[in-house]
């Protein structure tokens, strides 16, 4: 029976998830009607050849080339960021974790900044200089933050999480600094603020990978994860070689956290929120939580990009959107669990 | 706004000159109609009373002697019209002429010193910005008079602040002079384009931010060319537009800012490959912080050839 149900509950999120890309692609600044959207996304699949006549190129441009890589890509860092909320939240037994949580928010966007105000301009692979700049800077604090909490070859939790926000904070004052004196000011904090504006395939084939292979690792790594809610120590008696297991998360959350930072910029409260949120759908248990996190980050980031773009002419950063309509449906949240006594 | 008290304290020995100038320069045609008043006309007489763009009234009691800019393009401005050996500090980013290397620097525009500005003694203090209540407090108990000019958003307006700031420091037939310039270049680029078909523009200040209805920019691209800005419907005079906006719009020229390595412009985006300026190869790319940036951007002295370098980019084509 549990069987059954866990069977279709997957096929309703997968359902959902292609209703959500879908409509979502729908929707945009431009004028083009929801059947000539779906003309131009179903003449992409092969053996399929639709008539595009009557349909202006620019509309074809616009939906194949900008809106559905960026609904794709919201997918993408939505839901692996929320999976790295997700594997923090265990492996640190606290609900405070999120992924940005050990400085490698801080860490990008010093290397972004440094990118911006230094006007670099290279290019590597079909990224520009300011992502790799960001995506370099996450890998450097993690791998900053690890080492000085390492004790022999230990890295005690909490000494790794203190010296994350000691981190952090120092590098943001480092951002702050550069800012003040560069008049790119207003680049830095938009960056910082997140955006998918002018994101395409490039940027999602460039992260794919990463963020594939660091999702299956993760998600392999649940059991393990479950025994750590125990405690370290507990977990440690229990046959989990619990240093192992936090070098694995720590390297692929920051490798896919990196990735995620470097194309978009730091957009905030979904690695916080939805893990949360989906312990109240699912329980505990990672082998449901890690993937349901994924479906309901991705979800949740496709639908509030759609709103930055499309409430006003203007792009909104995607990272205002989602603490502002994110916090108040998490609060109420919480306050409906209060109720029922979960 | 606080209307700015005149000063009742004592004067200290200054002797008031009435500077009676030969004033009959040649009035150039535009007259925005500050105050009825035609600043080529006026007998520059101290103590003058003027109205800045904030709606603020400044006395100014005697001849600026000192003089701060706190805007790369008023700075330009006061050395067009020949105040540029009175100015005694200037932001960072003011970088044109070339003299003002050896000036002091206050601050940056969005954040002077005001310490800085209060050591230099100015007599004077023209700023874009407004300016903070409790500096204004400082500034008024020093006697320090300070003159907020807001960027123009027309040639108009950029001619009417020439005018203004000529007539306080009493360089009114410069200032005139500097106006013809401007109106010279803006008949000569009218001349050329005759009647031109109308092409879309697209102006990329970076990151897709671009110039909306209201900016100087825009009043240029459509008032002086006659071209199609398609930032123009945007929220506010700087908004950001989508890839997808700009895809829809198609522009036929895009201007664009751009960080260059090594003289290697950044690739456009793939999504914008289809777009006519591309296809034809009507993209023009200015370096960032480059001489033609500050052309590009600024609404001071130098509009003429703000102007000149948007036709050509936009109709190259009536330029060769």
């Amino acid at each position: 029976m549990e069987q059954f149900l866990e069977k279709h509950l997957w096929k309703g999120t997968v359902l959902l998830s292609v209703v959500v890309v879908i409509t979502a692609t729908t929707l945009g600044v431009a004028d083009i009607s929801f059947l000539d959207t779906m003309k131009i996304l179903l003449d992409r699949v092969p053996m399929l050849d639709l008539d595009l006549e009557g349909i202006r190129n620019s509309s074809q441009t616009i939906v194949w080339s900008i809106r559905f890589p960026r609904v794709l890509l919201a997918l993408l860092v939505g839901g692996t960021l929320a999976i790295c909320g997700a594997s923090y939240q265990g492996m640190f037994k606290n609900p405070m974790a999120d992924p940005y949580i050990l400085g490698v928010s801080s860490g990008a966007a010093l290397g972004a900044t440094i990118g911006i105000v230094f006007r670099f301009s290279f290019q590597f692979l079909g990224l520009n200089s300011i992502a790799l700049m960001a995506f370099a800077g996450a890998i450097l604090s993690l791998f900053l933050v690890y080492n000085i909490s390492r004790v022999g070859n230990k890295v005690p939790v909490n000494t790794l999480l203190l010296s994350g926000i000691a981190i952090g904070q120092f590098l943001s004052a480092i951002v702050s600094l550069l800012m003040i004196f560069s008049d790119e000011i207003n680049r830095v904090v938009f960056w910082t603020m997140g955006s998918f504006n002018a994101k395409s395939w490039s940027q999602l084939f460039i992260v794919f990978p990463y963020m594939a292979i660091g999702v299956v690792i993760l998600y392999a790594q649940h059991r393990e994860l479950d025994i750590m809610l125990l405690g370290e120590d507990t977990a440690a008696q229990l046959g989990v070689d619990t240093e192992r297991l936090k070098k694995k998360v720590l390297l692929v959350t920051a490798i896919i956290t990196g990735a995620a930072v470097s194309v978009t910029g730091i957009i905030g409260f979904v690695g916080l929120i939805v893990p949360h949120v989906v312990r109240i759908l699912t329980g505990p248990k990672h082998k449901r939580l890690i993937p349901y996190s994924f479906v309901v980050g991705g979800l949740f980031m496709i639908i509030c990009d759609t709103l930055a773009r499309t409430l006003t002419s203007q792009e909104i950063p995607v990272g205002i959107i989602t603490s502002l309509f994110g916090g108040p449906f998490f609060i109420y949240l919480l306050k409906k669990r209060k109720k029922s006594g979960v | 706004m606080k209307k700015n008290m005149i000063k009742r304290g004592i004067l200290i020995g200054t002797l008031v000159f009435m500077m009676v100038m030969a004033g009959c320069s040649g009035s150039s045609d535009n007259n925005g109609g500050n105050d009825g008043e035609n600043g080529s006309e006026e007998l520059t007489a101290f103590p003058m009373t003027v109205t800045d763009t904030a709606g603020n009234e400044i006395t100014i009691e005697a001849m600026p002697e000192k003089i701060i800019s706190v805007s790369p393009t008023l700075t330009e401005t006061l050395f067009a019209i020949g105040a540029g050996d009175r100015v005694v500090g200037r932001t960072e980013y003011c970088n044109y002429p070339e003299e003002v290397a050896n000036i002091q620097v206050i601050g940056t525009f969005t954040n002077p010193n005001t310490e800085l500005i209060l050591d230099l003694e100015p007599d004077l203090v023209f700023s874009s910005g407004g300016v903070p209540e409790e500096a204004q407090a400082l500034f008024d108990a020093s006697g320090i008079k300070v003159i907020v000019l807001a960027d123009s958003q027309t040639v108009d307006q950029i001619e009417e602040n020439i005018l203004l700031m000529g007539k306080v420091l009493d360089l009114n037939e410069e200032a005139a002079a500097v106006n013809e310039e401007i109106e010279a270049e803006r008949t000569a680029v009218k001349a050329a384009l005759g009647d031109v078909e109308p092409k879309r523009v697209f102006v990329d200040l970076g990151y897709y931010y671009s110039a909306g209805a209201g900016s100087f920019i825009d009043s240029i691209i459509v008032e002086e060319l006659g071209a199609i800005n398609i930032a123009a419907d945007g929220e506010g005079e700087w908004p950001q537009i989508s890839e997808e906006v700009i895809v829809e719009k198609d522009p036929e020229v895009y201007i664009r800012n751009v960080t260059m390595g090594g003289g290697e412009a950044e690739p456009m985006a793939d999504s914008l490959q289809g777009i006519t300026a591309v296809v034809e190869n009507q993209v023009v790319n200015v370096e960032t912080g480059s001489p033609d940036n500050d052309i590009m951007t600024r609404a001071g002295a130098r509009v003429g050839q703000t102007i000149r370098f948007y036709a050509e980019a936009i109709y190259p084509e009536k330029f060769n």
